[in-house]
């Protein structure tokens, strides 16, 4: 059986991150005033959008890595590729 | 034409021809050409990710594509990120685990291994050399404005370059050159980014405020453009069909998919992808923050690089080379000209070994001599194929000349999308795949997929000329994956 049960943060993480990007391509086509409305610190609900779009994940991936969630079941299995 | 540039050229063809010449030496057996025999470390494979993943599309693509849109480059941007969340928290640890040469490795694990390799290489191939022919265009262009020669002889120039590498170095002559250019490309654009902020007094409002002016006087609509989401006129359908197209296609395509079996084990295949992310993130926050929008304060209008009917010289995709003369001078100019060729060669040499890894480990050692090849002879095969390879795309090349490099890639994801995407995902996660839910569901998404973008604008009036397309968007992916999708799981259903 190839499938495997995702931790509780890849979860949220996907989920979340996902959802975001939704937003952005939904907004783009039906709600773009908001989009280009100020927020914030001179920035767009747009660019704060991209913002988080591309500071959020690479935080949860440190956080991932740092946790090694689900790799120390996998030591057997690592050597079946090559 | 700059001699520095043409020096910096040479002297990056120069680097890359010996890296090349070290690693043929070490690569014997197939495992050695098709992933480096597994010995990259997750560092050193994060870095050929970020060089495999930010091609001609997002250095030079996405910046014209701010140049001309504004914000709405932000769906190509934000797809590389998604594309990486999902790369990372959910396929990385079964790629690594699973896979072998190609992404097919992981397939055949569950499902009836000679049709789904034909299928699947196919798939794979096709998605490949789609992704192939946008670099080659972007190549074609640069080298075109840069040495003044003719487009066609650019085109052919790179692909010589392309099939050179790849056969004589292979998987770790490929690596090296994405490291490399991943390197030269972080600190091109950091550098790039801090010398444009430095042209207006490093205050972004200002940079902001002449960028939108300068819209406002060269195109028509409202000031606020560039910030105002609709610079590409997509409805809800066209939006989310190119978006979740980009994703998607990105998760399923070989060239990256392969760069998770050249490291050791799950733990460096994590690293990988994490490294990769930060650094497309970068990369990508600078170009959408900073230069794409100083490309439309300083380029837009300027009689340097534009003519009166608004043409930028060498085609929008230039606009970033045009952005480093005007920032930095010619010495800068031809650094970053320098770095965006190395960045085009990169991609394309990770592209070209996808793309015979297909032809010569799922159809020739696999499926035409069903295992029985020797080692020798699979990578020979893989030698040729790279060299009939270079002509396909040379012809790609010449026909799609002048189209926009970031809209390419969205057709060439488009197949991947569709096909390999779900084909992988499915077969990872969904237990009740079978064999013929996978071949009906990947050749209905291949079809249709094909038959809307010949259907659609680039292809019906772009490259066939007519006056109008008989399918009307230009963004067919999310009709194929979902068609797609609904098959494998239909078919699937009714033959377990």
């Amino acid at each position: 059986m190839i499938t495997k049960r995702l931790s509780a943060l890849s979860r949220w993480t996907v989920s979340v991150f996902f959802t975001l990007y939704l937003v952005l391509l939904l907004g783009v086509a039906l709600f773009s005033d908001a989009l280009a409305a100020h927020l914030a610190l001179g920035l767009s609900m747009g660019q704060w959008l991209v913002l988080i779009l591309h500071v959020g994940p690479v935080i949860m991936a440190w956080i991932y890595i740092s946790r090694g969630d689900g790799l120390e079941d996998e030591s057997a299995s690592e050597g079946d590729a090559l | 034409m700059s001699w520095i540039a043409i020096t910096c050229f040479f002297l990056i063809i120069g680097i890359t021809l010996v890296i090349t010449y070290f690693a043929a030496r070490q690569t014997k057996s197939a495992a050695d050409f098709y992933v480096a025999g597994g010995r990259i470390s997750g560092t050193q494979n994060g870095l050929a990710i970020a060089g495999d993943f930010v091609s001609a599309a997002t250095l030079l693509g996405t910046t014209a594509m701010i140049y001309s849109a504004g914000f709405d480059a932000a769906i190509y941007i934000g797809a590389s990120m998604i594309a990486f969340v999902f790369f990372l928290f959910l396929m990385t640890d079964k790629l690594r685990q699973l896979g072998n040469f190609t992404f097919v490795d992981i397939l055949v694990t569950r499902l009836e291994e000679r049709p789904i390799r034909i299928l699947a290489a196919t798939t794979a191939l096709i998605s490949a050399l789609m992704y192939l022919m946008v670099q080659v265009v972007g190549a074609g262009a640069l080298i075109q404005i840069l040495f003044n020669i003719d487009y066609k002889v650019a085109v052919v120039l790179v692909s010589f370059l392309m099939v050179f590498y790849v056969s004589v170095g292979g998987m770790l002559a490929t690596t090296w050159v994405q490291i490399i250019k991943a390197i030269l490309l972080l600190g091109g654009i950091t550098i790039l980014g801090v010398m444009t902020t430095a042209h207006f007094d490093f205050d972004f409002g200002q940079l902001y405020a002449v960028a939108e002016a300068n819209n406002a006087k060269f195109e028509a609509g409202d000031i606020d453009r560039l910030l105002r989401p609709g610079g590409l006129g997509l409805d809800v359908w066209a939006s989310l069909s190119l978006g979740l197209g980009l994703v998607f296609g990105l998760l399923g395509s070989p060239h990256l998919l392969m760069r998770f079996f050249t490291v050791p084990d799950a733990r460096a295949a994590r690293k990988s992808a994490a490294v990769a992310m930060s650094a497309v993130s970068f990369v990508n926050l600078v170009i959408f923050f900073v230069i794409g929008f100083a490309t439309v304060a300083l380029i837009k209008g300027n009689g340097a690089y534009v003519d009166e009917s608004g043409a930028v010289q060498g085609g929008a995709n230039m606009v970033a080379v045009h952005l480093a003369r005007t920032v930095g001078g010619e010495v800068f100019y031809g650094i970053m000209a320098a770095v965006a060729f190395a960045t085009i060669l990169a991609v394309v040499a990770g592209l070209t070994i996808a793309s015979v890894s297909a032809i010569s480990h799922d159809l020739f050692a696999s499926v035409i001599r069903k295992g029985q090849a020797t080692e020798s002879e699979e990578v020979r095969v893989s030698r040729i194929s790279t060299v009939v390879l270079g002509g396909i795309v040379v012809l790609l090349g010449w026909a799609f000349e002048g189209q926009n490099v970031a809209y390419l890639v969205s057709l060439a994801l488009a197949v991947a999308a569709s096909t390999n995407f779900p084909l992988l995902i499915l077969t990872m996660y969904w237990p009740g795949l079978t064999t013929q839910g996978a071949i009906v569901g990947a050749l209905a998404g291949l079809v249709i997929t094909i038959t809307l973008l010949i259907l659609g604008p680039a292809v019906w009036v772009g490259v066939l000329g007519n006056a109008a397309p008989v399918f009307p968007s230009g963004y067919p992916a999310l009709y194929a994956m979902v068609a797609a999708f609904g098959l494998m799981i239909l078919v699937s259903k009714a033959t377990r």
